[in-house]
């Protein structure tokens, strides 16, 4: 039996675009939701490298971005990633806001104003919050790979944190695709169990 | 099918399958939470999860959690959709059908009445059994007093035997084969009117009596 034919990676996202284009918009949260996480990254890193936007202040951001994009979707020509797109828009966004924000704080100098380039915020190192926090989510991953079971352990390390494709991993594990394929999903299951389970009792604390 | 949605995911699913997943992702929001919840491990993973993130994700998930066990908890249990759906003919009274379905109903009450009351009356568990309905049946009638007695202790000894037979409850036994038979010299020592006999039961015997 053959290897079952692949798509491109990007196919799926060139799929959804073109349908949140047509107007789906379920189609454009399911885009926009795999591009949340870096964009909360993003806008927490501006706002805490002097940004006049409070912690409790970054939802609404994010919130207000999803709605400039879908509303300016018919202006995306597609020349740039999808992904840039949103960067752009949300790194203005926050931008506008922190500006709106300064008027009714003195704290906010000229000089205190920063590169807020997508790549300079990436880059920075320098916010030890954040930093302290993407850890703390990262040792939790960590420790519960670690109690899962070898094969699903390694599949997952390879396909997350390596980025292998699922071809890949089977050449490299001797495995069959499809066997990758249920390997990446148990995994998955069990650790999105054990996150919410997590999530649960650190708010029962 | 999830497992798909998981190879979605990371790109990797055959031409053939993506348009039909991609349609009921775009339609499932059961699909697009786990969606979520597979965008939140890979920014774990990778280190790039925020709070505010994590929070925004994880609160929505379980909130939908709650939110459905709720449902199920709310929902009518089985016997309670059975009577709401059936209403025993009572919604409508009106004659023609609805006198109908009043009858139905009516002998569906008389049918469930009588056997809760048969099953209730001749539990062999009852450890304080009434008085058997057999007593009062073997007092109606025209029937000759000598007869009638026999008949009746016959009866009563039969209608014993037969509930008692799977345990030992001598004591109640004695107690209402001598309660039976004071009954049934009361009946006898009370014949009065043959009206008052035809129409015969324990109570009025004993109002004639009083």
């Amino acid at each position: 039996m053959g290897e079952p034919k692949l798509i491109p990676k990007d196919t799926s996202e060139q799929l959804l675009v073109d349908q949140a284009r047509r107007g789906s918009e379920a189609a454009f949260k399911i885009l926009f939701e795999k591009h949340r996480s870096a964009l909360f990254a993003l806008v927490t890193k501006m706002s805490r490298s002097n940004l006049n936007i409070r912690d409790h202040e970054i939802e609404d951001v994010i919130q207000e971005t999803m709605i400039k994009a879908w509303n300016g979707l018919p202006n995306f020509r597609g020349d740039a990633k999808f992904s840039t797109w949103l960067y752009s828009i949300t790194r203005n966004h926050a931008t506008n806001v922190s500006m709106k924000n300064k008027k009714y704080s003195s704290t906010l100098y000229a000089s205190d104003m920063k590169d807020y380039s997508f790549d300079n915020l990436m880059k920075d190192e320098s916010d030890p919050l954040t930093l302290a926090e993407q850890q703390e989510c990262r040792n939790f991953i960590a420790r519960e790979v670690k109690k899962l079971p070898l094969k699903l352990q390694t599949v997952y390390l390879l396909r997350e944190r390596d980025e292998l494709s699922y071809l890949e991993i089977s050449r490299v594990t001797n495995t069959r695709l499809g066997t990758v394929k249920t390997q990446i999903h148990r995994a998955r299951q069990i650790l999105i169990y054990k996150t919410k389970d997590w999530y649960c009792m650190e708010n029962e604390k | 099918m999830k497992e798909n949605l998981s190879a979605l995911y990371d790109g990797e699913l055959s031409s053939e399958e993506l348009e039909p997943l991609l349609e009921r992702l775009c339609s499932d929001e059961e699909f697009q939470r786990e969606w979520k919840m597979y965008c939140l491990l890979r920014s774990m993973t990778r280190g790039e999860c925020t709070n505010s993130y994590f929070n925004s994700v994880l609160a929505d998930a379980t909130q939908t959690e709650t939110d459905d066990l709720q449902a199920i908890e709310n929902k009518p249990k089985r016997s309670e959709r059975f009577f709401s759906n059936w209403n025993f003919g009572f919604t409508s009274l009106s004659f023609g059908q609805g006198g109908f379905r009043l009858a139905a109903s009516v002998s569906v009450a008389v049918l469930v009445g009588f056997i809760f009351g048969f099953s209730f009356q001749y539990s062999p568990y009852d450890p304080n059994p009434p008085v058997p309905f057999i007593h009062e049946a073997a007092t109606v009638g025209a029937t000759p007093a000598e007869q009638f007695e026999t008949d009746a202790i016959a009866a009563i000894d039969e209608s014993a035997a037969t509930r008692w037979k799977f345990k030992d409850v001598s004591a109640t036994l004695d107690r209402e084969m001598n309660l039976n038979k004071l009954l049934l010299e009361h009946s006898l020592f009370s014949r009065g009117p043959a009206s008052s006999r035809h129409f015969g039961s324990r109570v009025m015997l004993i109002n004639y009596d009083y």
